[in-house]
């Protein structure tokens, strides 16, 4: 095995950057695959942290949705809490944006330190200090008490001005306590302060936000339900955290999915490069059989190779990895922060597991893919080897059972898509055997391709010209070592296609529905700090007395933004986000529904019921909570508990948790709750819309509202959007480029071998120069067909991701949009590649001196 | 009485006075019955909303001083005293069933302001008292001392107090009505009792003016109920027990009392089978001498009240008892004043609150020249 070992080390040395190439490859699709695990854990981490910190020991929650819970009942729940050996204590929260500090917020965290010890060990230790200013925090108007590292951070000093909605307050900071290294510290920045304090600031007079409960057993749970007031719930704490926690779960997988196809673009290339290593060194096997070398041995020959160059390059890419990580976690905080909430500083961890992941990804991946050649070197007959034509021939015999394996991983596809759980994994699963299907009959169409392509050459009047005719039959004739990598390219292209056409497709969607129900002209809201989850502050009603008083409005529309308690078909119970509002009746067409409605009647069926009291839900509120039009949710309310029937499911691109939506009257009428936190304006005939925009800044005055033109509100959204998915683009084109350097290192190995032939073309007197033609020429029909092949299978994939994907993972259903521009681009990319990758050797081969060649010979 | 003095004293004594001091935290109805070991985290404490007395403490200032004998009046006067600093209603009582097994309890409410004044605040749940509350019962045939705390805010309904109709509570605990009725239950015991008047009011002191030191103002405003006749029930466990005895009531308020040197206090509120009772503190010294400010009061029958300064009454320690902390406290005394010869002796050893504030207070017998029940407080040791 020694002497065999050393055969194999010299025979691989003369093409030392072929197996570099290899290992690079292998090595970014393990680094793409770890990076993303490394980033998705810290995000994770930290928002499991941002949220562990401020649940703490709860084991329930009274909540009452935006509304808040009535504060007197708090003394009742407390009574029946601590009677049954439990615990109670109340917490008014809002994220607050710090004026001197433009983008950075402060989560004002209020609660009474009486109550607090069994439920936060963090803030409760602050107290702990003696020489901690209890009093001041109790009694003085505006204290609060931040963490010394949260205190640097954000460089606040005394006294601190924050706003809260269009509300500007001063805070102060009288003291700051030492980072005890616990969760509330580290992960959030966070200011502890008294409840009436957090009551006054956020002005949440005569509620609470919630009321955190212990609760050791069913009976204290039952005696807590019996003291709830009108509207308030009790939930289960972990829940919380839960429905937080799955939002973003869908994004975490579909990271997760992109990685791997990073990771299988580099499977096929290390299968790529060990078969190329096994065709080219047939005669070595051949030679080794007759010299009495058992199968076996160079089965373990050929796999101890790729053992070496799986472990180079697992340690390589997840080095790799851990760089790329730091890069990929802003992207990934940054969009979490944009869609769900804001969460902590998060910090990349070297996880132990996921570098042995990585390692053992990379080393098994690079083994898989060598398996299949080895076993064909191990088979090769003592003498047969010698023979060029053996190969191919075996590999054209194999073509009918790559087809069979291609079309059976096909329909295998289609069934996990069908008959499977809809679920996000099952829905990669299915697209990911439909994938390698489809990579697997890639080089069963190559040939065909190939010939229309030569075909179509000869039609395009460049004649039957010889060069173009040896270039076709050499594609064909090099298919043992040339398929592998062409499919790798077809399939790194296809899943670039795929993420474009999808993304673009989302876009268009995005775009088109904001166009229609972006129908009024000016928008104003007090400017939100995260996307979701916030029970919006109601607008001052003095300030919205006086934008109202502007002239120049025509119409406005009202809208109150909350989150309401909403019990579901199957029993269980969450908060949701509501809007209530009033269309005009010309915006109504803006709302589409889907299904959408059987008919003009039904659709006006449908508005009369929303009037009278139904409920509108989106697409992503119907597809997460499981619901459909004709489904009744029990809305809870200060008035009392309302059953209300779903009148339509609205497509609604806005946010990925869902909303409901109510009539305004209904809710101001159950709510008792007048407040308004947005409003829609249009302007009257004549009236340009940015003078409107800037007298109803000026009538705003120091009042921090957000009053943009519907244009810009477009612009702004159509921003997030593109932020959303640069992720994904980044990892595009990373997979792209795994797939680049396959296909560099197969056409170069081609060339190589074929100095023969170049060299005996050449003694037949072709010139240097049109050796090179003849190789660009072999490339390009490579590269085009690898870009034909990879349309299909590209749209087929966009298809897949948004109707399975995209569905299941936020709910969200749109048309596939084909643009014909990202398909010819496709094919160019391919192509491109190709030619680059082809040239570089066909270019050191025509300078090859002529002598030297044909001696090899 | 006992607990102004703890205020202070502690703090000298034990440096961080948590005492009484509002006790944020982990411990809050903590049962640290005495029987079941409590260590390890002190709950979280708030010596700081109280002053410490050897300093001019410019807390105090805003605050109303005790300096002359107001015009007491019922029940406007049971209520509370926002403009003083510190103040509180301590209840205490021997009671037994009627097959003779015998009960000790005690019952107290303080509140502490945290400010002098109010700052006019949007909230109802600011506040600037802070309200804290101590349950004890101690089951003698049962050889068991039981002991609780609670605290809140003075705000929301959680804890408060009001003269008329009359009504103290903290977290669920509370004494309310005329008669005046105990309410309160923790860890698997409970109080339940309603005690009638009995005697008229004694002003202790000066007309109810009690004075603790030499300087003006330090003093408190301090009047007793003592001899209140007592029925009701008592529950340890799963068990009922319906008791009678006496009960006696001690409210105090004010705003600074004790002076330099003092570093603790003994004292005694004894209920006599001859009708009479008396109540002596002795502030101590750290060398365990008494202060020319102690003094105490001896009630006749027929609720005639005569003084007794610190010269006229000699009280003498006779036994010591180490708890499980490792304090050492006395733990049998020989009282004599004008023609009583007492011996005290406490009907459990072990009767010490390990709560946020360590202290003894527990159930006596009275024997020797006539004998009788009561309860005595050793604060400092």
């Amino acid at each position: 095995m020694t002497i065999l070992a050393t055969i194999a080390w010299r025979s691989q040395r003369q093409h030392p950057w072929l197996a570099a190439l290899a290992i690079l490859g292998i090595a970014l699709g393990v680094a793409v695959a770890t990076a993303i695990a490394l980033a998705n854990a810290a995000a994770r981490h930290a928002f499991a942290e941002s949220i562990t910190g401020i649940v703490g020991n709860a084991s329930h929650q009274v909540v009452a949705g935006s509304a808040g819970v009535p504060e007197g009942a708090y003394a009742a729940i407390r009574a029946a809490a601590l009677a049954h050996g439990g615990a109670a204590a109340p917490v008014v929260e809002a994220e607050v944006a710090l004026i001197d500090r433009p983008g950075r917020t402060l989560r004002l965290f209020g609660i009474d330190p009486f109550a607090e010890a069994p439920f936060r060990a963090s803030t409760s230790a602050v107290q702990r200090d003696r020489a901690f200013p209890l009093a001041r925090l109790l009694t003085e108007p505006g204290a609060i008490v931040v963490s010394q590292p949260t205190a640097e951070a954000l460089g606040l000093s005394d006294k601190i001005r924050i706003r809260h909605g269009t509300t500007i307050r001063e805070l102060t900071l009288i003291a700051t306590v030492p980072d005890d290294g616990n969760a509330l510290n580290r992960s959030a920045t966070i200011a502890v302060c008294d409840v009436s304090t957090a009551q006054e600031i956020l002005g949440r007079l005569g509620v609470l936000d919630r009321i955190d409960l212990i609760l050791p057993d069913g009976e204290a749970l039952s005696a807590v339900t019996t003291a709830l007031p009108s509207g308030a719930e009790i939930v289960p704490a972990a829940r919380r955290g839960d429905s937080l926690r799955q939002l973003t779960e869908a994004f975490h997988t579909n990271l997760s999915a992109l990685g791997l196809i990073a990771l299988v673009v580099g499977m096929f290339l290390i299968a790529n490069t060990a078969s190329f290593a096994v065709v080219r060194r047939r005669e070595l096997f051949s030679r080794l059989r007759a010299h009495g070398a058992t199968p076996g041995q160079i089965l373990a020959l050929v796999l101890g190779e790729a053992l070496v160059a799986g472990i180079f390059a697992a340690v390589l890419g997840v080095a790799l990895g851990i760089a790329l990580a730091h890069f990929l976690l802003r992207l990934v905080t940054r969009t979490i922060g944009d869609l769900y909430a804001v969460i902590g500083p998060a910090t990349i961890s070297i996880d132990r597991s996921i570098v042995l992941q990585g390692l053992a990804l990379g080393i098994l991946a690079t083994l898989l893919a060598a398996l299949w050649p080895a076993l064909d070197a191990a088979r090769s007959a003592p003498r047969l080897g010698l023979l060029r034509t053996v190969p191919e021939r075996a590999w054209r015999r194999s073509l009918p059972w790559l087809a069979l394996g291609g079309g059976g991983l096909l329909a295998l596809c289609g069934a996990v898509l069908v008959g499977l759980p809809p679920t996000i994994t099952w829905g990669f699963v299915g697209l990911g055997c439909g994938l390698i299907g489809a990579a697997l009959l890639v080089p069963v169409l190559l040939l065909p391709v190939v010939s229309g392509l030569a075909w179509l050459a000869g039609i395009l009047a460049l004649g039957r010209h010889p060069l173009v005719t040896l270039a076709s039959r050499a594609v064909g004739a090099n298919l043992s070592r040339t398929g592998i990598a062409v499919a790798a390219l077809s399939v790194a292209c296809a899943a670039a296609l795929g993420m474009t056409l999808m993304v673009g497709s989302f876009r268009l969607a995005l775009d088109t529905w904001l166009a229609t129900t972006l129908s009024a002209d000016v928008y104003i809201s007090a400017p939100r700090l995260v996307a979701a989850r916030v029970g919006a502050q109601p607008l001052e009603p003095t300030l919205t007395a006086r934008l109202l008083a502007v002239p120049g409005i025509a119409a406005v529309l009202p809208k109150r933004d909350a989150v309401v308690s909403v019990t579901f078909p199957d029993g269980t119970s969450d908060d949701v986000d509501m809007a209530a509002f009033e269309p005009l009746p010309d915006s109504r067409d803006a709302f589409v529904a889907r299904p959408a409605f059987a008919s003009p009647a039904a659709r006006e069926a449908a508005w009369t019921a929303f009037t009278g009291g139904a409920l509108f839900v989106t697409e992503p509120f119907a597809t997460h909570r499981a619901v459909k039009a004709g489904d009744h949710l029990i809305v809870h309310t200060p008035t009392g508990d309302q059953r209300l029937t779903i009148a339509a499911v609205l497509v609604d691109y806005s946010s990925d948790q869902g909303a409901v939506y109510l009539h305004r009257e209904r809710y101001r009428a159950w709510f008792s709750d007048d407040g308004i936190t947005a409003l829609a304006l249009t302007a009257a005939p004549g009236v340009e819309v940015e003078d409107l925009c800037a007298r109803l800044r000026l009538a705003a005055g120091d009042a921090p509202l957000s009053i943009t033109s519907s244009r810009a509100l477009k612009t702004a959204s159509m921003t997030v959007f593109d932020r959303t998915f640069a992720i994904t683009a980044v990892i595009r084109w990373l997979a792209a480029g795994v797939a680049v350097l396959g296909l560099i290192a197969a056409l170069a190995a081609v060339q190589f071998e074929r100095a023969r032939t170049t060299a005996r073309l050449r003694a037949a007197g072709v010139t240097p120069r049109e050796v090179i033609a003849l190789a660009v020429i072999e490339c390009l029909f490579t590269g085009l067909a690898a870009g034909l092949l990879a349309i299909p299978i590209g749209v087929a994939l966009a298809a897949g991701l948004t109707h399975v994907i995209n569905r299941r993972s936020f709910g969200w259903s749109m048309e596939l949009h084909t643009d014909p521009w990202q398909l010819v681009l496709t094919v160019a990319l391919a192509a491109g590649a190709a030619i680059i990758a082809g040239l570089i050797p066909a270019w050191r081969a025509s300078r090859r001196p002529l002598a030297e060649a044909l001696h090899a010979d | 009485m006992p607990t102004e003095f703890s205020l202070r004293n502690v703090l000298v004594t034990f440096g961080c006075f948590c005492v009484v001091g509002v006790i944020l935290g982990g411990c809050f109805d903590s049962a640290a019955q005495v029987s079941a070991e409590k260590t390890g985290d002190k709950p979280i404490q708030i010596g700081q909303l109280l002053s410490d007395p050897l300093v001019a403490d410019p807390r105090v200032a805003g605050y109303a001083r005790a300096t002359v004998a107001p015009t007491f009046s019922f029940p406007a006067d049971h209520g509370p005293h926002s403009d003083y600093r510190t103040e509180w209603w301590y209840w205490t009582g021997n009671v037994t069933t009627a097959d003779g097994r015998a009960f000790g309890y005690q019952f107290t409410v303080f509140r502490f302001a945290m400010a002098p004044t109010t700052v006019p605040r949007a909230s109802a749940w600011a506040t600037r008292d802070t309200w804290l509350a101590h349950l004890a019962i101690t089951d003698v045939d049962g050889q068991k001392f039981y002991a609780f705390e609670r605290s809140a805010r003075g705000a929301g309904g959680l804890a408060g107090a009001q003269g008329d109709p009359f009504r103290v509570h903290c977290e669920g605990w509370q004494v309310s009505g005329t008669p005046m009725r105990i309410q309160a239950d923790a860890g698997g015991v409970a109080l339940d009792l309603t005690m009638q008047a009995g005697k008229p009011v004694v002003l202790q002191g000066d007309q109810g003016l009690s004075r603790k030191g030499a300087e003006p103002g330090n003093a408190s405003l301090y009047y007793s109920l003592t001899r209140m006749p007592t029925t009701g029930t008592i529950r340890i466990g799963e068990r009922r027990h319906d008791v009678s005895g006496t009960s006696w009531m001690d409210r105090e308020w004010s705003t600074s009392a004790l002076e330099a040197g003092v570093v603790g206090w003994d004292w005694f509120a004894l209920q006599l089978a001859d009708g009479r009772e008396v109540m002596f503190y002795r502030l101590r010294r750290a060398d365990g001498t008494a202060t020319n400010f102690s003094g105490g009061t001896l009630i006749a029958s027929d609720g005639s009240v005569t003084r007794l300064s610190a010269a006229e009454v000699t009280l003498t320690s006779t036994a010591t008892w180490t708890s499980r902390t490792g304090t050492k406290y006395p733990a049998a005394w020989h009282l004599r004043a004008a023609d009583l010869e007492l011996d005290i002796t406490p009907r459990l050893p072990d009767q010490e609150l390990d709560l946020a504030v360590r202290y003894w207070e527990g159930a006596v017998v009275v024997s020797g020249s006539q004998r009788g029940v009561g309860y005595v407080e050793l604060a400092g040791y």
